[in-house]
């Protein structure tokens, strides 16, 4: 009698999950369901905030018709999101933000998919790199800087975050291009690194613009220079390490990526929705400004160059600096 | 700096900054029962809710999520052997044992009172002591928070329990698990076997959970049919005068470790919560009873889990840098509303940074009267037949484990090491020391590699640097002080 009952109550949940499904496939938008938005790295860090601004910004403005739920799926590099994502072949409600590691941890071989594994979507952001020091060290400018390490080899420490992510490859790009070499020691996150800096445990370290501005602003520290192409709009009186003779110019990706083998009405939908926030109000003054970001728009076909140009860029440093055969 | 206080209390007292303090600390309570959603991911959910308010609303209810969460994170602990965050993991060692017999009301009525002065005590310190100690902060550099772990290390001796042998094997193995994952400086993976999880190390909840809480149910498992005795008599529902004069001192001394150690940025709440449980064993005149159901047992690390969350702001506040992932999440909820936390914050937005401290009063006063009326409900928890009880923390672990990371994997370690410590209690083997390894294993390891490529390799750099040799001279004396009390006493016997 007790199993009959088991039975029926089992049967009576089957039921009622066949009934649940299939009432979204009325509708005629390329978005059925809920979006499950697949953030690569923990609560709390660059990713994990730009993923949660879009979601606020799509939801405050009514850009889509069903609700975009922010998942974090860490760990690996990003490898755990991008298997997940990567598996969900020709399905549109399953977006994943793409910042470099999405191009370096595959390169490094820690992921079976690499992007071209993805549907390109679109890159909403570039973040750039600034050479920071300690506004008590002695280098006033990148020309100081060279010269004692130039003296000294191998004495300066200079860190970052875990080998071999974006801040090495430009300690690497910097020392390459000036002919001299650092002592890299890497942290865990760019908050520990800055504390290190603050406290004399390193001496130059290379923090976002987002990261740096608030020390500089207090005279905790100076920065040498942008390791970009052209000046920071909200910080112009900083130099480029172009202009003063050092060809080093990289940036943080911030793209949206979604699995591989979308139709072609549900890119062009995509690209629509992310142009609609990349142009709201909202997210220009209160993500792009406060973050000290450089805005972009790219459609699929442009972010697919953008990730190709990237990704041989990466894969050229990485080889050079020994991290890859 | 009265003026100010009183300025921040007017602010705090507004009537949406009372109600959103108010949610912040009951969500924050709920964040700390379930096990798996920690502070961080229950910030991280409501940073977009934020977006509407203003910013010193909003860091008042992200604040109130965080040392919320650290009161509710006791209850689970206490209840059923499940830490319900990473810091309340010393919690169950004692808390556990007290439910068993009897005394749930006292270990539930302690670390709630214990919570409320550490966490009141953190915020005077805040208030008082933050300037100097985000300096203090700033000077730990790698060599040091290696001599700290290094300290943290010596003491899974005093966690042994009955048998040192046993007890350093758990050890051990703990180390073991610490290693598992990339090699912080080279990227080479270790013992990871080509499974993406492993490559940044075993995630210390799902190892807990499955150690503390699996390994029990299944215990517990054994005696489904028969309702083990202890059920019956729940007495004394809030703790009484002797437990009050026990614990006043650990409470005291848990509030002053879980402030100082949280303000690292490299240390944090967890370690925090373990330095000062194995303190209190070390300074007590009965040390063999902890691990049985001692008040002090719970006392001491659920008031330094607390202590942390005002330590923990400091580096944020003082400095404008996220110290940890919550302070991360309430960064960003500050630069969106256009202020960026950094030196200069305390000069140009005084009026924020003394309401954030108002309500941190407040709040902590909220927890305590919103969480005394249930240390008589969720005792009686415990009245739950064991058929019921058994399925229930299976799926409520289960299921907190995964929304970590939103991974099955995670699932899976967490049955493995619930078999494992459940052998590990048949054969008389300590989970305790596992634990406290593998949380420190990493730190240690990351500490040592930056300072070795700081120094080029030369091991000299950890005894050149005051801090740390004194930290590192410490560790000896810990580490050599059974030998040396055993030698005394054969010395006086002759």
């Amino acid at each position: 009698m007790k199993r009959k009952k088991h039975l029926l109550i089992a049967f009576v949940i089957a039921v009622s999950f066949l009934l649940v499904a299939p009432v979204d496939s009325r509708a005629q938008s390329v978005l059925t369901r809920p979006v499950e938005f697949v953030c690569h790295a923990a609560p709390g860090g660059g990713s994990d905030l730009q993923a949660r601004f879009i979601q606020s910004v799509i939801e405050s403005e009514k850009l889509c018709p069903q609700p975009v739920a922010v998942v974090n799926r860490a760990g690996g590099g990003g490898a755990i999101a991008f298997a997940y994502v990567a598996g969900k072949k020709g399905d549109p409600h399953v977006w994943l933000t793409a910042t470099t590691s999405f191009l370096t941890t595959p390169l490094l071989g820690k992921s079976k998919y690499n992007y071209k594994d993805f549907t390109p979507i679109t890159n909403l952001a570039y973040d750039d790199f600034l050479v920071t020091v300690r506004t008590d060290a002695p280098w006033k400018t990148m020309k100081d800087l060279v010269e004692d390490a130039k003296k000294r080899p191998g004495q300066i420490r200079t860190g970052g975050t875990y080998a071999p992510g974006t801040d090495a490859l430009i300690d690497h790009l910097i020392g390459k291009e000036a002919g001299i070499k650092f002592n890299y020691i890497p942290y865990k996150s760019g908050g520990e690194a800055m504390i290190a800096l603050l406290g004399g445990n390193l001496d130059m370290f290379y923090p976002n613009p987002g990261e740096a501005l608030a020390q500089m602003e207090a005279k905790k520290v100076r920065i040498l220079g942008v390791a970009s192409a052209k000046r920071l709009e909200g910080a112009p009186n900083i130099p480029t390490l172009k202009e003063m003779g050092y060809n080093v110019s990289m940036q943080q990706l911030r793209s949206i990526a979604a699995p591989k083998d979308l139709s072609p009405e549900a890119v062009r939908y995509l690209e629509q929705l992310f142009k609609r926030v990349a142009n709201s109000a909202n997210w220009k003054e209160k993500y792009i400004k406060e973050n000290m970001l450089a805005w972009d728009y790219l459609t699929s076909a442009e972010t697919q160059k953008l990730w190709d140009s990237n990704n041989e860029f990466c894969a050229r440093i990485m080889k050079e600096m020994g991290a890859i055969k | 700096m009265i003026d100010h206080l009183l300025t921040g209390f007017a602010t705090a007292f507004s009537f949406s900054n009372l109600f959103f303090c108010f949610f912040g600390v009951t969500m924050g309570t709920i964040i700390g029962v379930l096990p798996g959603i920690g502070p961080v991911a229950g910030t991280a959910m409501l940073i977009p809710f934020t977006f509407g308010m203003n910013p010193t609303t909003a860091i008042i209810m992200l604040a109130g999520i965080y040392y919320g969460a650290m009161y509710g994170g006791s209850t689970t602990s206490i209840l059923v052997n499940l830490p319900g965050e990473s810091a309340s993991v010393m919690t169950c060692l004692d808390g556990y044992q007290m439910a068993r017999h009897g005394r749930a009301g006292a270990a539930l009525g302690i670390s709630a009172f214990g919570s409320f002065i550490a966490g009141t005590l953190s915020v005077v310190g805040l208030m008082l002591l933050a300037p100097p100690l985000a300096a203090f902060a700033i000077s730990f550099g790698p060599p040091e928070y290696f001599a700290l772990m290094a300290l943290g290390m010596t003491l899974v001796i005093s966690l042994v329990g009955d048998s040192m042998i046993k007890g350093l094997i758990s050890g051990a193995f703990g180390i073991f698990l610490g290693t598992i994952g990339m090699d912080p400086t080279t990227g080479i993976e270790r013992f990871s076997y080509g499974i993406p999880t492993l490559l940044d190390g075993l995630s210390f909840v799902s190892v807990s959970v499955g150690l503390f809480a699996l390994s029990e149910v299944f215990e517990m498992a054994e005696y489904a049919i028969k309702p083990p005795s202890y059920i019956d008599k729940i007495s004394n529902l809030l703790p009484n005068k002797e437990d009050w004069k026990r614990s006043i001192m650990p409470i005291l001394r848990g509030s002053a470790i879980g402030f100082f150690a949280s303000a690292l940025p490299g240390a944090g709440a967890t370690v925090a919560s373990m330095l000062s449980y194995a303190t209190e064993k070390k300074l007590s005149k009965h040390p063999e009873k902890f691990g049985t159901g001692i008040i002090e047992g719970v006392a001491a690390p659920e008031s330094a889990n607390n202590a942390a969350t005002g330590g923990a702001m400091i580096p944020l506040l003082v400095l404008g840098v996220p110290g940890s992932g919550t302070a991360a999440v309430m960064m960003g909820a500050l630069l969106v509303h256009g202020m960026r936390p950094g030196p200069m914050l305390l000069d140009k937005h005084p009026d924020f940074f003394w309401a954030v401290i108002a309500s941190m009063y407040i709040g902590n006063v909220m927890l305590l009267i919103l969480n005394l009326p249930f240390v008589g409900i969720w005792a009686r928890m415990l009245k739950i037949p064991h058929v019921i009880l058994i399925p229930l923390i299976l799926a409520i672990s289960s299921v907190g484990v995964f929304t970590v990371n939103n991974n099955l994997i995670e699932v899976w370690i967490m049955l493995l090491f619930g078999v494992i410590g459940y052998f590990m209690n048949k054969f008389g083997f300590p989970a305790a020391p596992v634990i406290l390894a593998l949380i420190l294993t990493p730190r240690m390891e990351d500490a040592m590699q930056q300072s070795l490529q700081m120094s080029h390799q030369s091991i000299s750099i950890f005894f050149s640097r005051p801090i740390s040799l004194a930290l590192l001279s410490v560790a000896c004396v810990s580490l050599f002080s059974p030998v040396l009390r055993y030698l005394w006493s054969r010395v006086k016997k002759q």
